[in-house]
């Protein structure tokens, strides 16, 4: 039979593609490893598994996994996100120390006259990275395109009514209202200093930096929203601050791709989950938190428009009884979240020790039956992701056993701040920043964060206006009691605070502060 | 033959113009806009307003097509309203790697599918049953599970191949060939087990006609009535199908382009959509109109050589 001749020859023919098979990718990993092998102690902390660059000799260089692209280069229009990007290349006036604010390119300054009047005098001797010198002229500037450019910061700079140049190195500022956050103004965002050069052609801060950073981005080395390549700054006017002779941030959006590449030695550092703590620890990882954000649901529709319900205080605060913090903040953000039904974290200012709401579903069952409310009724929530509605999800659970069902509906991208208006409720995802930054974003009159039914309470904003003239410590306990009766209103259902977290290896150093935001790239420093 | 060329061309032409407006119609159509991305959480609504008026999107939607579409055809294609970078420099260093990503995962399931089809067809029996469950077991596994079960096996605990990244051909031959293996794999073995088995059903068909029995009576080798008449037969209306299965695997390109943090265009078209970034969007729509023409009209091509009878005369 003619058919098994076809099997011997296909058989043969099976086995010489095996045999090919088995050489060619035997070539290719031999061929591609040699490079690495090579390089003998890897400083840089990269195993023996190839990467599209290799570190040469002892060259000291910082490998990134930032969990987010950053939709900007330029620190006029940059936030949260591209921190991590722009820290590197743009130093500011004050900078994040501990839980305050230390001097960086300023040298030092004055307030006066209950915090509307500030001079500021710079370090001498400072020039931007294209040679420009750093003068009062230069911040002034700064400032005037930071307002043109319709950045975040916006707002808050807009509160300036003049400039003076008192001279070459410094600058009067006077605020129409008090400022109690100048400093923290001044430091990441609007603090950020840009060569005034580059400013008058500012379509060159889309792919260069022009800043009096540690490091200077190089474009040919980078790919937009996958690859960011850094070298040193050769004007930086600290050049003790310099730590490596190379920066690279890839972008690692998922979590686990970033927890593949950490272990693999393809990164030093990346930007952690929740997720996958468990597996970082047991990958012998080391772990830096920062302050993080505050998770749960808004009850935006204060007045009871779109949901009648809403507008009895009654009924708010019995959703606040219903729910079991400490369960859903294990369940959802796991063993590093901190369960709080305040909008401030410990340690941080406005945080109240004693909390208000317990976790009891009987009585928020009177609440809603006094209310009126005893049959329950359906709440429409509207959330910004799949991880905010997992959240909202667990909450609903909780408010079933009451008879508050929630109908959950998932708006993506850009048409989520459109819709904010048509929901009585909204996914709760923010930092917790002060409580005066926080409240211009979440709880006072003219918020521009998330207050869709621009809701405004006389005590919170009488207490507010008292803490923009108060010293420190009066600040402290205004803000507190602040805090207290935004609960007492139960305008939010916080759940829990999700830590911001840092997985790196031993090779490298990262300072953390418990309590204060994670310290960014520009200090972290190679180990030993 | 340069008939069916001319009127291709033609026929491309009015697609890219219909798709691209229909694309630019769609997104100012759908609620929120670049402005809302660049304001993130910060609502302001005199800062959305005066970044509206920056970007232009106050103008009518037909208005600022005109814009996009003269610029285009100049072979301008504008810049990011989010990042402010040039679309042509962004597509242009992100092409390679899809389409590295596209043809390499083309050939290895058409090469393996064809194979694997070849060898069942011919010896049957079980092999021919197994073909069939892995094409079931192909079509339902999703591929970005199998691609996390890929790097955690061949990435993390034996470390063979990089969990992450692309190098670029002309950076390392041999980089760029490890660093496609497991992206590849991930996207190709479950397309190749249904292109398998379709070659297989083909090759059966064919194989049973009564000219293969007439070849056989009259002395033909074995070897040359599978490969020269039955695989040439089989293969018309699989090469239909490796055409489909180029454009197909665009889709499942985005997930795994995420999960290996490839540099390539599944992402940016995400992201620009999300974000409203039209000229962006525009931009890599109209780059993907074209691939697609280009593949249909040389799927078209290659058909028509195989297949004399449907030559365009």
């Amino acid at each position: 039979m003619r058919s098994h001749t076809v099997r011997r020859k296909l058989a043969r023919s099976r086995r010489a593609l095996t045999a090919m098979l088995v050489l060619t990718i035997f070539l290719i990993t031999a061929c591609s490893n040699e490079t690495s092998s090579s390089s003998g102690p890897s400083v840089s902390g990269a195993d023996d598994t190839a990467t599209d660059d290799e570190p040469t000799g002892d060259e000291l260089v910082l490998r990134v996994g930032a969990g987010a692209p950053p939709s900007t280069l330029n620190p006029a229009l940059g936030g949260g996100v591209e921190e991590v990007f722009l820290s590197l290349t743009y130093d500011p006036l004050f900078v994040r120390a501990g839980s305050g604010h230390e001097p960086r390119l300023v040298e030092s300054w004055t307030a006066e006259s209950g915090n509307t009047e500030f001079e500021v005098t710079l370090r001498g001797g400072v020039e931007f990275s294209d040679g420009t010198p750093l003068t009062a002229d230069a911040v002034k500037a700064n400032v005037e395109y930071f307002i043109e450019a319709g950045g975040p910061s916006q707002g808050q700079l807009s509160g300036i009514s003049s400039m003076e140049v008192v001279d070459e190195l410094t600058l009067r500022l006077t605020f129409s209202e008090p400022q109690p956050l100048f400093t923290e103004l001044f430091s990441v965002g609007a603090g950020w200093m840009i060569s005034p050069a580059a400013i008058d052609e500012p379509q060159m801060l889309a792919t260069e930096t022009f800043g009096a950073g540690p490091y200077v981005l190089v474009p040919e080395d980078t790919v937009a929203n996958d690859t960011y390549t850094y070298v040193p700054n050769p004007e930086y006017w600290n050049p003790d601050g310099v730590y490596w002779d190379k920066v690279i941030i890839k972008v690692l959006p998922d979590e686990n791709t970033a927890l593949a590449a950490i272990t693999t030695g393809q990164v030093d550092v990346i930007h952690g989950a929740v997720g996958t703590l468990d597996a970082a620890e047991e990958a012998g990882l080391q772990l830096a938190a920062g302050r993080g954000i505050v998770l749960g649901m808004q009850l935006n529709d204060r007045e009871g428009t779109l949901s009648p319900p809403l507008g009895d205080v009654r009924v708010r605060q019995a959703i606040n009884f219903a729910v079991d913090r400490e369960a859903i903040t294990q369940a959802v953000i796991g063993k590093a979240g901190i369960a709080t039904e305040q909008l401030a974290a410990p340690g941080g200012v406005g945080h109240n020790e004693t909390d208000f709401y317990t976790y009891d579903p009987d009585l928020a069952r009177e609440l809603l039956a006094e209310a009126g409310y005893s049959e329950g009724f359906t709440l429409p929530v509207v959330v910004a992701n799949a991880f905010q509605q997992t959240v909202v999800e667990a909450i609903g659970g909780e408010l079933e056993q009451i008879g508050v069902t929630l109908d959950i509906s998932v708006v993506e991208g850009a048409a989520y701040g459109e819709s904010l208006a048509e929901f009585p409720a909204s996914a709760l995802g923010w930092g917790v920043p002060h409580p005066h930054k926080m409240g211009r974003a979440l709880w006072l009159r003219g918020a521009t964060g998330v207050n869709p039914f621009d809701s405004s309470d006389p005590m919170v904003e009488e207490l507010d206006q008292q803490a923009l003239l108060a010293d420190e410590e009066t600040q402290e306990d205004l803000y507190r009691q602040l805090m207290r009766r935004l609960v007492e209103q139960a305008w939010f259902v916080p759940v829990g605070i999700r830590p911001s977290l840092l997985f790196y290896r031993d090779t490298v150093v990262i300072d953390a502060v418990p309590g204060a935001a994670l310290p960014t790239p520009e200090s972290w420093r190679p180990a030993g | 033959m340069r008939r069916l060329i001319a009127r291709r061309l033609l026929v491309s032409v009015a697609l890219v113009f219909i798709i691209s407006l229909m694309t630019f119609v769609l997104q100012s159509a759908a609620p929120g806009d670049a402005a809302r991305t660049i304001l993130g959480d910060y609502q302001d609504p005199e800062r959305y307003e005066y970044i509206r008026e920056q970007l232009g999107l106050d103008d009518p939607v037909l208005v600022q097509y005109w814009r996009w579409l003269s610029q285009a055809l100049r072979g301008d294609l504008g810049s990011s309203l989010i990042s402010g970078i040039d679309v042509s420099h962004a597509i242009t260093s992100r092409l390679p790697v899809t389409l590295s990503l596209m043809f390499t995962a083309t050939m290895a399931v058409t090469l393996v599918g064809v194979g694997l089809g070849v060898i069942a067809a011919v010896r049957r029996g079980r092999l021919g049953r197994a073909i069939d469950v892995l094409s079931l077991v192909g079509h339902a596994v999703p591929n970005f599970w199998f691609a996390l079960v890929l790097v955690t096996l061949f990435a993390v605990t034996i470390r063979l191949f990089p969990a992450t990244g692309y190098v670029p051909l002309s950076a390392s031959p041999g980089g760029w060939a490890r660093s496609l293996v497991l992206p590849v794999t991930a996207i190709a073995l479950p397309g190749a087990a249904v292109f398998a088995k379709h070659t297989r059903d083909q090759m059966l068909e064919v194989l049973s006609k009564d000219f293969v029995r007439a070849l056989r009576a009259n002395g033909a080798s074995e070897l040359s009535i599978v490969f020269r008449h039955g695989l040439r037969n089989a293969a018309i209306p699989v090469v239909t199908l490796i055409g489909l299965t180029f454009i197909g695997l665009f889709s499942g390109i985005v997930l795994i382009e995420a999960i290996f943090a490839m540099p390539g265009m599944g992402r940016l078209m995400i992201t620009a959509a999300t974000s409203r970034d039209l000229p962006t969007l525009q931009g890599v729509v109209v780059v993907v109109t074209l691939v697609v023409v280009a593949v249909n009209l040389v799927t078209d091509l290659v058909y028509g050589w195989l297949n004399p009878r449907v030559r365009v005369r």
